[in-house]
């Protein structure tokens, strides 16, 4: 471990494609020569990356960069395009899950996704085990309900909001029942949206495997133990990051702790991340696996910062507040979502605009109504209709903010 | 009766073509022909024998093939069918663009339902030109990944370019680009036209038949896919001179096309 950290750390620091570390960390080059000595090396922060031009800051040559993909958008903090070298580590990790075992455990064969990359994800499981995939376009549900029955799914990949979206086509297709397995990824879900996928989905068994774009491939796998269980733990990949959970800049490690997860690549990334702050929050599990399995086990909470917020009829999300401004074609630098509750509830949306705004606030906010869902199926719009609450307002900003979603 | 190529210099191809039908169940047993008369007495096929049979591949091992869809419109499901495709298949006419053109990065802009997200990395890949995949519909998104990934050729159908292009105008990105390639079905005449661009005709999502390059003169002609015998008389019909996932066998296309040739002799074919 001490040793793949150094290496990384001297790919990434006498990089010839990159200056990026070098200008980071300047003469002092770190050394870990014990793991403790990891906790001396500078987090790197999201906004850091962001902030170097797309081109300074990939640590191959353009030829070897197979795609460049772009981050979700749920912190909340704008996307960021990230690089992805020839070959790629995405996939089953030979470590934990030896193989892809657990997907051929979990029944799953040909299976509909909702992430655009889906022929990465495919290709990365097809070596292992024999899995096709199909691209579920959302906005062609019709279509995609039909496509899944002829090319007769069984299993379903991505994120919570887009699978439930696709149930009642599922449903009306006949085959919302023939699907055994669901991995999901992506936001965290409330509880009520677990229950609703489950109803949905009454024959699936779920897991969530936790991965990042900016990490270009799975973190840490739910085992199979775990699986059975129906527990929501996950083990770290060893192969591929060393990670730390940050309470107040120190790691913790007791049982129950909570924090940040911090990653470090043991492999040369396009861009490797050295202490990188995920932003997402986890909590320790320090008792051991029945799986046997010796490796660090945590489970995801969410988005570190306040993402979501329960809230009459639903939550206010700001993945799904991220995808309805997408969906209306908005590049947003941040976005702020403030809900009061003066009698009857209702949202402000502040919103600053990547680009000249081409209608005025009222008429957005007519559409943003529209589009923004509390729950699956449930629009703002419909709620304002059942005189739940007060239409949506929205503020153009003249200087970007942070993204949150605050309770005014 | 017009072919291309010439059917008697092709019989050979479509010969063994035809002993290959003989290997899977789509077409049943075709018998061989002796001659080009033969051939032009096979029975033809179209788009309603494909929807009840094109699932008949059995000739291939479940993990070589992926699955096209066989509609541009969303809405058309009752005559929806998959159409198989080789998972390695390489996008021939686009590798000839970007071996030519050398962009630092090619972005894709196509509907996800396309399902051509493969076909179209494969194909970078073996160019070694990275790739960025975006959704339709969010331009503005595109935009800022175009700038940011220094984009220079870009995929999308003709709604797409005419919609995106005035964004890059606007941002002066618009001269950075090295070429376009647009794709469209057989029955539209795409009207989008600025600087370098390649159109394309396709008979399913993702399948191409023939590509008309920015040199071309003659209005709406395209050069045929080298990968297609094409017979054109009252009806056209195509026929694959490979073996592929999904083989057409004198396919009718449900257009109607003219071939003739160019002052240099070159082959060309209009949709009507």
């Amino acid at each position: 471990m001490i040793q793949k950290i150094n290496e990384v750390i001297q790919f990434a620091y006498g990089n010839p494609h990159s200056s990026f570390y070098r200008m980071k960390y300047g003469q002092d080059i770190p050394k870990v020569s014990k793991l403790e000595d990891i906790a001396q090396i500078p987090f790197l922060t999201r906004e850091e990356i962001a902030r170097t031009p797309f081109w300074e800051r990939v640590f191959y040559p353009p030829a070897s960069i197979q795609n460049i993909r772009v981050t979700s958008g749920t912190s909340g903090r704008g996307v960021l395009l990230m690089p992805r070298q020839e070959p790629s580590f995405y996939g089953p990790s030979s470590g934990v899950m030896q193989g892809a075992g657990h997907i051929k455990e979990l029944g799953m064969r040909r299976t509909l996704t909702t992430t655009g990359a889906y022929f990465q994800y495919e290709r990365s499981y097809r070596d292992a085990f024999s899995i096709q995939m199909l691209g579920a376009d959302l906005r062609s549900n019709a279509m995609t309900g039909r496509l899944a029955r002829l090319f007769c799914i069984d299993s379903l990949a991505g994120f919570p909001y887009a699978l439930t979206e696709l149930a009642s086509t599922l449903a009306g297709e006949g085959i919302a029942e023939n699907i055994t397995a669901i991995e999901l990824f992506g936001e965290k879900m409330s509880a009520k949206q677990k229950r609703r996928l489950t109803e949905s989905y009454k024959n699936a068994r779920f897991f969530s495997g936790y991965a990042s774009i900016e990490a270009q491939s799975v973190i840490a796998q739910p085992c199979a133990q775990s699986l059975m269980n129906g527990g929501e733990d996950v083990h770290a990949v060893l192969d591929y990051f060393f990670i730390e959970i940050i309470d107040e800049g120190t790691s913790v490690m007791n049982e129950g702790d909570e924090g940040e997860i911090v990653i470090t690549s043991l492999r040369p990334l396009a861009f490797p991340l050295i202490r990188y702050r995920t932003g997402d929050r986890a909590r320790v599990i320090s008792s051991s696996c029945p799986c046997k399995a010796n490796t660090p086990r945590f489970s995801i909470l969410g988005r570190f910062d306040a993402d979501r917020l329960r809230v009459a009829g639903g939550e206010i999300n700001l993945a799904e507040a991220t995808r309805a401004l997408h969906a209306l074609g908005l590049t947003v630098s941040s976005t702020e979502l403030v809900y009061r509750d003066e009698g009857v509830p209702r949202i402000e949306w502040r919103i600053h605009l990547l680009h000249k705004a081409t209608e005025s606030e009222v008429v957005l906010a007519e559409r943003l109504m529209k589009e923004l869902h509390l729950a699956p199926g449930v629009s703002y719009e419909s709620l304002v209709k059942e005189g739940i609450y007060a239409p949506l307002t929205v503020r153009f900003l003249d200087a970007p903010g942070k993204s949150k979603i605050v309770r005014g | 009766m017009n072919t291309y190529p010439d059917i008697s210099s092709t019989l050979p191809a479509l010969k063994s073509v035809c002993a290959f039908t003989q290997t899977h169940d789509l077409y049943g047993n075709v018998p061989l022909p002796a001659s080009p008369e033969d051939f032009l007495k096979l029975p033809s096929h179209d788009r309603a024998f494909l929807q009840r049979n094109a699932g008949n591949i059995s000739h291939l091992p479940e993990t070589k093939v992926r699955y096209l869809a066989s509609e541009f419109d969303p809405s058309k499901i009752d005559t929806l069918f998959l159409v198989p495709q080789e998972v390695d298949r390489i996008w021939d006419s686009f590798a000839q663009e970007l071996e030519r053109h050398k962009p630092k990065v090619a972005m894709a802009i196509l509907p996800l339902f396309w399902q051509t997200g493969p076909m179209f990395y494969t194909t970078a890949r073996s160019q070694k030109v990275p790739v960025t995949v975006l959704p339709p519909h969010n331009l503005p998104l595109a935009a800022q990944v175009f700038e940011e990934a220094e984009v220079e050729a870009i995929v999308t159908t003709d709604a797409t370019a005419l919609e995106f292009y005035p964004t890059l105008l606007e941002r002066g990105l618009d001269r950075r680009i090295k070429f376009w390639h647009i794709v469209s079905p057989l029955s539209l005449q795409p009207a989008f036209q600025t600087g370098t661009v390649y159109h394309e005709k396709h008979l399913f999502p993702g399948v191409p038949i023939a590509c008309r390059g920015p040199q071309a003169i003659e209005p709406h002609a395209y050069t045929p896919s080298p990968r297609y015998f094409f017979e054109c008389g009252d009806k056209t019909r195509i026929t694959s001179l490979s073996p592929e996932a999904l083989t057409l066998l004198r396919y009718e296309l449900p257009a109607k096309t003219r071939i003739f040739t160019e002052d240099n002799g070159a082959p060309l074919i209009s949709f009507e």
